[in-house]
């Protein structure tokens, strides 16, 4: 049992180590039922109203690459950029940022322990009896894409993902690709 | 304040079922004689761990108004202009994360297998114009699931909610 759930274990760090380049994420997407998204395909992006004043040059550059790659998307759905008096949609990339808990849940066999799985993805019932779980506290940190009906001036589409607020080091230079990848997957939802 | 801690663990996890909802409602005055309503400002969530967050935008805000739209003129409530209402209605939602642990431990070890949730919550309320005290309050809360279709499981909300809520009397 401790061999099977060790080679697991290595078998994700592995899997990991080759396939993992940014942490796993999932967009998700909420908007307003009934709207015609197809129709009147023009957009502009401007900068949401969530957005603090006093960025610091490394959150302006994520910024930019949010708003970037939110253009090329929208592009390659179609839909064609205009200046904002003419734009049916208008696009605001932001972020935010949110304490959360994660949880990893160890075994103990005779007194050693393997670490079984990260996170709450082991059904309850596979778990053994001599388990402990260790609750840690982590920033996560949110991209949102709002879509706006430039002529009502309603918030008609939202779309959003979430994964671990980059530290220093190694994690942090690899952000702007973190933030590419997350808004491709965010607007992989639109239209809905 | 005693329904505010009947708060009751929710969907079985990992098993991809659909989300059930807990309500509870307290009647706090009569609604007798009121027949007409209008909505007012959304607070945030503020209670219980639940707060409002970019969930709670303003899609969700028309979805919910929507809906209690429909279940209020399903029970002869009529909208009309905020002056002249004899119920004010105002709505809130927000969410926290839950760990769930065996026996509900809690502490940054604990024994046994747990897990993280996320749990949403909507609240309804109806006020009297005059006095502002709040005559009848609804409460749901359930796990959330980033798969759910938010439209469907937040109109079923309301419903659920509303179920207790009286039809009018004139």
């Amino acid at each position: 049992m401790t061999i099977g759930w060790g080679l697991m274990s290595i078998g994700v760090l592995g899997a990991c180590a080759l396939g993992c380049g940014a942490p796993p994420m999932h967009a998700s997407a909420d908007w307003e039922r009934g709207v015609d998204f197809q129709s009147d395909k023009t957009f502009c992006v401007e900068r949401s109203p969530w957005i603090p004043k006093d960025l610091t040059p490394e959150q302006a550059a994520l910024l930019e690459v949010a708003e970037r790659t939110t253009k090329e998307q929208l592009a390659k759905k179609g839909y064609r950029e205009s200046p904002r008096d003419q734009a049916r949609l208008v696009a605001t990339p932001y972020f935010i940022k949110r304490k959360r808990d994660d949880v990893m849940v160890a075994a103990t066999y005779c007194g050693a322990y393997d670490v079984k799985v990260m996170g709450k993805d082991l059904p309850a019932g596979l778990a053994g009896s001599c388990e402990e779980s260790y609750i840690s506290q982590f920033d996560e940190g949110t991209l949102l894409v709002d879509l706006y009906d430039a002529k009502r001036d309603q918030l008609i589409w939202h779309g959003w993902t979430s994964t671990e607020w980059p530290k220093q080091g190694a994690q942090a230079a690899n952000t702007p690709k973190v933030v590419e990848r997350a808004m491709i997957d965010i607007l992989d939802r639109f239209p809905p | 304040m005693r329904w505010l801690i009947c708060l009751i663990p929710l969907a079985a996890w990992a098993c991809g079922s659909a989300a059930t909802l807990h309500t509870e409602h307290q009647t706090l005055g009569t609604l007798n004689g009121r027949t007409t309503y209008a909505f007012t400002t959304t607070p945030g969530l503020n209670e219980q761990g639940f707060t409002t967050g970019h969930l709670f935008n303003p899609i969700m805000q028309r979805r919910i108004r929507d809906e209690l739209t429909r279940e209020l003129a399903m029970r002869g409530y009529a909208v009309s202009p905020a002056e002249n209402a004899s119920l004010l209605v105002t709505f809130s939602a927000g969410s926290r994360q839950d760990v769930v642990s065996q026996e509900g431990q809690q502490g940054p070890v604990v024994r046994g297998p747990a897990y993280t949730v996320d749990r949403g919550a909507l609240v309804l309320h109806f006020i009297d114009p005059e006095s502002k005290a709040v005559l009848w309050r609804g409460w749901g809360d359930g796990v959330m699931d980033s798969e759910d279709d938010l439209d469907e499981a937040v109109r079923a909300a309301v419903r659920q909610i509303m179920e207790s809520f009286p039809a009018s009397k004139s």
